[in-house]
């Protein structure tokens, strides 16, 4: 009788498990380095899901994710063997803030690998997601538990031995991001000045700075001489770095950063998403799941 | 005879200067970072553009010199590099970095870094010294630029459809090569996804990398022009340009200033670091600055402009004895020939700013 129970507490517990479990088959294809080579499959990938229904934080060089973003899974290339494929699965758990529904999103480092803590400073990267889903992908969102679905991002050059071109243009596929340096070799101090990252976004040009209590203030200007005035536009905070996105289409601007007033320091808007260390939970390789068939 | 320096670049000068002049100048008492920013550079159709670049690419590391010994350099405090993280390695680490001293005696020169470890940098000197470093010299770690990252995607040229048909070229001048009116030591294209060098097949070249303060030539095969984006910090410190001269010849040297605003001749530096010889009889110049258009259409343009320095002013060959020191020919995004006359003695263009 005894053992008849255990058994069935077991049971009980693999159902609840299963129940409870998700599993993705993605098909990435092609995934480029930043020069636009088919990516090394010694790379990194990791799916990453939002949380807490705010934009996904971007990586930096100390942590892969930050504030509600959590990885969901990583793998490297080496499931289908060839240099810019991605074909591989994998299965996570519900748990904790993790739920059906939440955004999921795509990174790919080529330059890193499946041992690889963090990014480190000036990693390329390049990330992608679809909330609808093409080319014959499941919505790029957490699925409903003891779901399986296949998410795919294919580009107009997919390796044409394996898939078919994909909607997404080539250049969708180029590692495009830079992980801006929040480093140096000496930490900021109190009065000293942190660097201004600058770099090509997805709709602009990126600038970033490592301020995590909102000391600085992005200012702009059309010259050097003068006429330094505040850029609007309410920075995103992640891992301890603001980011704001400005147009490229000016001929010529500059940025720099101020010491915000102590006035206006109080005034600053909260952001949007959460500081400090990076989040992660379950971490499934490809050294526990097995490719799907081609 | 000076003009008030207008620090903008291409294009916009008229609108952006009048911008600058509706707003007051920052107060000096207020604390802010060094700039950064973008500038868009044209570059034409079936011509070749003599191309600068007016930014660094950011900084990787930056700190304060402990000690300087040999050819290593000593961080303050503990910046826990990782060991030859400032190192290049093909496929994994596609960056290869300088380190470039940003105050104190050697403010301005860089060297390749060849290794490091948790808080030193080790250098490639040449036929320099580190004698001259001093504790608490500041010194940051840059990465060099590369094709990969001049042109990032491709952007700003046009991929070429076989090795053959070569719709843009990336001629690299000969740095180290002497004499005068050199030709190209190497030529690189983009073709099937990366860059390739002429007479080295499919070896990748995206990590080429380009000395900073040297000039390359974007050569359009093809008649439609393209616009460049480039982006990145601000140089605010001097830099500190070599010129190479040799005894028994001309040395031309194929430079250009990290600027993204105008620069004249008065305010270069060329004079005042005693870079470039004066000459004594214009009808036998000793150093001479040639500058080139890259507003004109065509393919190995000569100079458009010759300049030299006579009798405490310059002058422009074909002005006669007229001064033209304000002239602002070091432009943004155009690079220039020094042309070192012979007998001469090679010198470092110390180009400061005052922002």
């Amino acid at each position: 009788m005894r053992t008849l129970l255990i058994s069935l507490m077991i049971l009980g517990m693999q159902v609840k498990s299963f129940g409870s479990t998700v599993t993705i088959n993605i098909d990435a294809d092609l995934l480029k380095t930043a020069s636009g080579q088919a990516m090394p499959a010694t790379g990194l990938v990791i799916l990453v899901a939002n949380t807490n229904n705010t934009s996904f934080s971007q990586p930096t060089s100390q942590a892969f994710v930050s504030g509600g973003d959590v990885i969901v899974a990583r793998w490297d290339l080496s499931a289908f063997g060839t240099a810019g494929v991605l074909l591989d699965t994998a299965s996570f758990g519900l748990s904790g803030a993790l739920t059906t529904g939440d955004p999921l999103q795509l990174y790919w480092f080529p330059t890193l690998t499946l041992s690889s803590t963090a990014p480190g400073p000036e990693t390329a990267y390049g990330q992608y997601r679809d909330a609808v889903g093409i080319d014959g992908s499941a919505p790029w969102v957490v699925p409903g538990a003891g779901a399986t679905v296949d998410l795919s991002f294919r580009t107009a050059d997919a390796d044409a031995g394996f898939d078919s071109p994909g909607s997404n243009p080539a250049s969708a596929g180029i590692a495009s991001n830079d992980i801006l340096p929040t480093g140096s070799g000496v930490p900021i101090a109190v009065g000293e000045t942190p660097l201004l990252g600058i770099a090509r976004g997805e709709e602009g040009i990126a600038l970033s700075w490592p301020d995590p209590l909102g000391q600085w203030q992005l200012q702009a200007s059309g010259t050097l001489d003068g006429g330094w005035a505040g850029v609007p536009t309410v920075p995103t905070l992640a891992g301890g770095v603001r980011t704001v996105t400005v147009s490229g289409a000016d001929a010529v601007k500059f940025f720099r950063l101020q010491a915000a007033p102590v006035a206006a320091l109080d005034a600053q808007p909260q952001p949007a998403t959460g500081t400090g260390t990076a989040t992660t939970v379950t971490l499934p390789t490809n050294e526990t799941v097995s490719p799907s068939s081609p | 005879m000076n003009t008030s320096r207008t620090k903008l670049c291409g294009v916009a000068a008229l609108g952006t200067l009048l911008l600058g002049l509706m707003f007051s100048a920052s107060s000096p008492a207020q604390v802010a970072s060094d700039p950064a920013g973008f500038c868009q550079l044209t570059l034409l159709g079936s011509s070749d553009t003599i191309l600068s670049l007016p930014f660094a690419r950011p900084k990787a590391a930056w700190g304060g010199v402990k000690s300087a010994s040999g050819s290593t350099v000593q961080a303050l405090g503990a910046p826990n590099w990782t060991v030859n993280q400032f190192v290049y390695a093909a496929g994994t680490q596609p960056n290869t970095y300088y380190l470039r001293f940003d105050s104190g005696a050697k403010a301005g020169f860089y060297y390749p870094i060849t290794a490091n470890a948790s808080s030193t940098l080790t250098v490639n000197l040449g036929r320099d010294s580190l004698a001259a470093v001093a504790q608490n010299d500041i010194f940051s770690v840059v990465p060099y630029w590369t094709l990969a990252t001049i042109f990032p995607g491709g952007s700003g040229v046009f991929a070429s459809p076989t090795p053959g048909d070569r719709y843009t070229e990336i001629l690299a001048p000969s740095y180290a090569g002497s004499g005068i009116n050199l030709s190209a030591s190497s030529t690189y294209y983009l073709e099937g996804g990366f860059w390739k060098e002429v007479g080295q097949g499919l070896a990748n070249m995206n990590d080429q990398t380009f000395p900073p303060y040297s000039y390359i030539i974007v050569r359009h095969n093809v008649a439609t022009s393209s616009v460049l984006t480039t982006m990145g910090a601000v140089v605010v410190p001097t830099a500190a340009l070599p010129l190479t001269a040799l005894t028994t010849g001309q040395q031309d040297n194929f430079v250009a200033l990290p600027r993204p605003f105008p620069i004249s001749l008065d305010d270069s530096g060329l004079i005042s670091s005693g870079a470039f010889a004066a000459t004594l009889t214009p009808g036998s110049r000793t150093d001479e600055l040639l500058t080139f258009d890259n507003t004109a259409t065509g393919q190995n343009k000569s100079a458009s402009a010759t300049y030299y320095y006579w009798n405490g002013g310059w002058r422009c060959v074909g002005s006669g004895q007229t001064i033209v020191g304000a002239n602002q020919v070091f432009l943004p995004g155009a690079g220039v020939v020094i042309r070192k006359g012979a007998n001469n003695n090679s010198s470092v263009w110390m180009n400061s700013t005052s922002y």
